[in-house]
């Protein structure tokens, strides 16, 4: 028994892992706004009528979703230099893949909550002498928001879960700080049911909320495994 | 110029009006010309990476065996994945209640926990337990291969989203379905086997495509734990060579092919199965 239940490195390390968790949740935010925005940049382009637009937008969309998020963030931190010719610091190239591998991902919940709104709507709206914007602001984005809500959630669990591929590239964030205390402590049971408890315990009240957003007909589902 | 609404709504197929091949020149020329420029001239120039492409024609070995690893662990996971999912979808919308409990429980919890911590916990974690239950007690000296634990960790993972696939495909059979099923009196077992499951799981094929392309994906985490797959390749020949930039472009142009054959394979599947469904990538 004592080779495994060693649960006192849990508060003898709390700090430590408590500076884990905060930038796991600094990693989420900021890559969160960024994921966002690449979502609703690309969504709109692969859901408008433009084949100039549309058709790049898929061809980008459609490789990164079809590329690990492990190896992106490997190759976002290796190969800044050679590509951009600017070396980024661990943290920025996490949050740089993150936001353009989710990004991808919410780009198609973008675009699913986009064409949820009916055509005829849209040609309406047009048709009573509305500009783009007015449409997107007055008829799409009122409906199209309300049926992503759930999807939107569930990207952003999706996104919580993938902070932890930053700690491949030395960022210490909550998961390399468990494996940091693991290394030292020799605790490994301990250390990892306690992290899978903490993520647990994030996601799952994410997701509830998620679930309560989709108590309704009509509404996207977004249950990718990445 | 001035448009009417169709044109703006109705959404054109491969550049029909030469006004779209405009659009994309006058658009995407100067990004790209703006890209070559940045590359070869620009900023990034000052930078003197040392272009080494044939070292991934040189270590082709390393890479094969890394895509022969991906695809044993895919293999299991997907045989794994795809019973847990199922007994998983079918338990979840039984009307025992023990057996409802016990895969919303599993779902939520294996949903909830990154794959990283889930594939750590089966590896150390695991071994921890196995030495007090089992090593020490009667002097044993049992290892858990990571092979197997990666494994475990994979199909759990997959398992549980596959689950909520199937849930959704069972809820989608209309309750018509059901109610004439029983009032032709066939048992809850030939229910099942003869009505619901045939319809359910015909639904079920795109979604469940996805799921087994993100296996493909998600078996690069593996690397951590010192499988020998393509990942863990790619950076083996970084470590090497130094050539990092050709090295994971090799790896990512690999899952890339890996991926594109698993959608090859299901739209064999569904063509043989005489379907004409859409799968999502």
């Amino acid at each position: 028994m004592e080779s495994f239940w060693k649960w006192h490195v849990i508060p003898e390390n709390l700090g430590f892992f408590a500076g884990g968790f905060r930038l796991t949740l600094t990693i989420f935010a900021v890559a969160w706004v960024g994921c966002w925005a690449f979502a609703i940049v690309f969504g709109a382009m692969r859901h408008s009528p433009r084949p100039w637009l549309r058709y790049p937008a898929a061809a980008v969309v459609e490789v990164i979703r079809g590329t690990p998020g492990l190896m992106f963030v490997v190759w976002v931190y290796f190969l800044s230099q050679p590509l951009i010719g600017y070396a980024l610091s661990p943290f920025w190239a996490a949050v740089w893949a993150l936001v353009i591998h989710q990004g991808a991902y919410g780009a198609e919940v973008v675009r699913a909550g986009l064409s949820s709104v009916p055509a005829g709507q849209v040609a309406a709206g047009y048709s009573t002498g509305l500009g783009y914007l007015s449409v997107m602001g007055w008829i799409v984005l009122p409906q199209a928001l309300r049926n992503m809500a759930p999807a939107v959630v569930n990207r952003s669990v999706a996104l919580f879960k993938n902070t932890s591929l930053a700690f491949v590239i030395g960022v210490i964030e909550f998961f390399r700080a468990g494996t940091i205390v693991n290394g030292r402590e020799n605790a490994s049971f301990s250390v990892f049911t306690f992290l899978a408890a903490v993520y647990f315990v994030c996601c799952f009240s994410l997701s509830r909320l998620g679930q309560r957003l989709g108590q309704r007909p009509g509404v996207i589902e977004d249950t990718t495994a990445v | 110029m001035r448009v009417g609404a169709a044109a703006l709504v109705r959404r054109r197929p491969w550049f029909e009006t030469p006004g779209d091949r405009r659009a994309f020149l006058l658009v995407w020329g100067p990004v790209a010309a703006f890209v070559v420029w940045y590359f070869f001239f620009g900023p990034r120039a000052q930078y003197d990476y040392n272009w080494r492409w044939p070292v991934v024609w040189q270590y082709r070995g390393f890479l094969l065996r890394g895509v022969g690893t991906t695809l044993y662990i895919f293999a299991w996971s997907l045989a794994f994945s795809l019973v847990l999912g199922l007994c998983c979808g079918i338990g979840r919308s039984t009307g025992v209640r023990w057996v409802r409990a016990l895969s919303t429980g599993y779902v939520e919890v294996f949903r909830n926990i990154p794959l990283l911590v889930q594939m750590w916990w089966a590896y150390f974690g695991l071994q921890q337990i196995v030495n007090a239950a089992l090593n020490e007690p009667f002097g044993l000296r049992i290892l858990v291969p990571s092979t197997v634990a990666c494994i475990l960790a994979l199909s759990l993972y997959t398992g549980a989203y596959m689950g909520e696939v199937v849930r959704s495909g069972i809820r989608s059979i209309p309750r018509g379905q059901w109610e004439a099923a029983t009032s032709t009196g066939l048992s809850r077992a030939q229910m099942w086997r003869h009505v619901v499951l045939p319809q359910a799981l015909v639904i079920v094929i795109p979604p469940m495509a996805s799921e087994v392309l993100n296996i493909v994906k998600n078996s690069a985490v593996a690397m951590t734990i010192a499988i020998t797959d393509l990942m863990f390749y790619s950076q083996k020949i970084e470590e090497e060579t130094f050539a990092g930039f050709e090295a994971y472009t090799a790896g990512t142009l690999l899952f890339l092919l890996l991926t594109l054959l698993t959608v090859g394979a299901i739209y064999l599947l569904q063509w043989l199965l005489g379907l004409k469904v859409r799968t999502a990538g």
